[in-house]
């Protein structure tokens, strides 16, 4: 019984001290697209731990009562984030390259918004599709 | 009697200078109200009702330009399934039976003032915003499709497929119900016009006319004061904000 109960002691216990070391951030590279400002709208520990209360909220007044200020808009920062890869194409969600999903599929956690939010910045692959036709 | 005059004074004082403050005050309330649209921090308001007026004697039978420039400014994509595609217009062709007089017509939400789809949701995702628009709130919408059931207008669509690359202003999923949505990105950028609106007056139909049914100064308003307007099925009561005029 004590056996059972120690093992299950020191399995949570490897859990807690171990599990953290794969999710860190300091591992992943977080490229900010410079041109667009050279930080984020709140500083990086909130933004890492508050991120989705303020793009839940600001949805909700989005969409119930048309307010559409940039400042926590997915839009603004899918526009600031996400950055052409080499080949000048933007990454896709699925992939760890997407600003999103580096550290959501490193941290197992399942991101919806891109089930129907678009996951790229629209003027410029608007933008880049025309140059493509033209040429 | 001394005392209860200086009262008098003071209170015609502040009469006075209230009335000075307000004189002063409504000019510049009312030039901001005409100057500026709708600030992006404040919300919608019941100021407005956002409406069209379709004309069917200016639209044309061949031409699908509304059609065509909703599809591209919400990303909607064909995938050949002309049954359960989305739709935000559709054009529709009708003819009377006797006469055989024809007439062609943009049909898509109606943007009731008592809308059906609202009443029956179980969940509050089909919505009536305070400026009369008829919206889906895709984060509670569980697709159950009741509403695409109830309205008189089959203005609502299903989404059936995984969908990829929407445009950031028209967030669209898997598993939601849908419908026109009356540009209302345009509407809260303060642009004043709708994809369709601009579609059909680059065509030079000017047949769409979008605008604010509730200031009497606006061109729709004028237009509905002037000509006789229909709405359709308006034995349900629903008043829609969609009207049409030579039907």
């Amino acid at each position: 019984m004590y056996k059972i109960l120690s093992i299950k002691i020191s399995l949570a216990l490897f859990l807690v001290l171990f599990s953290g070391s794969s999710i860190t951030h300091e591992n992943i590279n977080h490229n900010i697209d410079i041109s667009s400002g050279d930080k984020c709208v709140e500083p990086t520990d909130i933004m890492r731990a508050q991120h989705h209360i303020f793009i839940n909220h600001q949805s909700h007044e989005t969409v119930v009562n048309g307010i559409r200020t940039k400042k926590y808009s997915l839009n603004n920062c899918i526009n600031c984030h996400i950055k052409p890869l080499a080949d000048g194409s933007y990454p896709s969600v699925k992939t760890e390259e997407h600003f999103c999903s580096a550290c959501h599929i490193a941290a197992a956690v399942k991101v919806e918004c891109f089930d129907c939010h678009a996951s790229k910045p629209y003027k410029k692959v608007a933008k880049k599709n025309i140059e493509d036709s033209s040429k | 009697m001394k005392k209860y005059k200086i009262k008098l004074d003071r209170r015609n004082f502040l009469k006075s200078s209230g009335m000075l403050g307000m004189s002063s005050l409504a000019p510049g309330v009312f030039f901001q109200e005409l100057a500026h649209a709708r600030p992006l921090n404040e919300p919608a308001s019941s100021k407005n009702r956002w409406g069209l007026l379709i004309d069917a004697n200016q639209c044309s039978e061949d031409c699908n330009a509304c059609v065509t420039a909703c599809n591209e400014e919400h990303g909607i994509e064909d995938f050949g399934r002309p049954t359960t595609d989305t739709q935000y217009i559709r054009k529709l062709n009708l003819t009377h039976e006797d006469s055989g007089e024809s007439l062609t017509i943009p049909m898509m939400c109606q943007h009731c003032e008592n809308p059906p789809c609202v009443d029956v949701c179980p969940t509050g995702a089909s919505f009536i915003r305070a400026d009369g628009i008829v919206l889906v709130n895709k984060h509670t919408c569980i697709g159950c499709r009741y509403c695409m059931m109830s309205c008189p207008y089959k203005a609502r669509s299903f989404i059936h497929e995984n969908l990829e690359n929407q445009v950031p202003h028209t967030p669209r999923g898997k598993g939601c119900v849908e419908s026109c949505n009356l540009c209302v990105h345009k509407v809260d950028k303060g642009e004043n016009t709708t994809a369709c609106a601009e579609a059909c007056n680059k065509d030079g139909h000017q047949a769409i006319l979008f605008g604010d049914l509730n200031d009497p100064e606006s061109e729709i308003s004028k237009k509905l004061n002037k000509y006789k307007t229909t709405e359709v099925r308006s034995d349900l009561g629903l008043n829609t904000a969609v009207r049409y005029r030579g039907i």
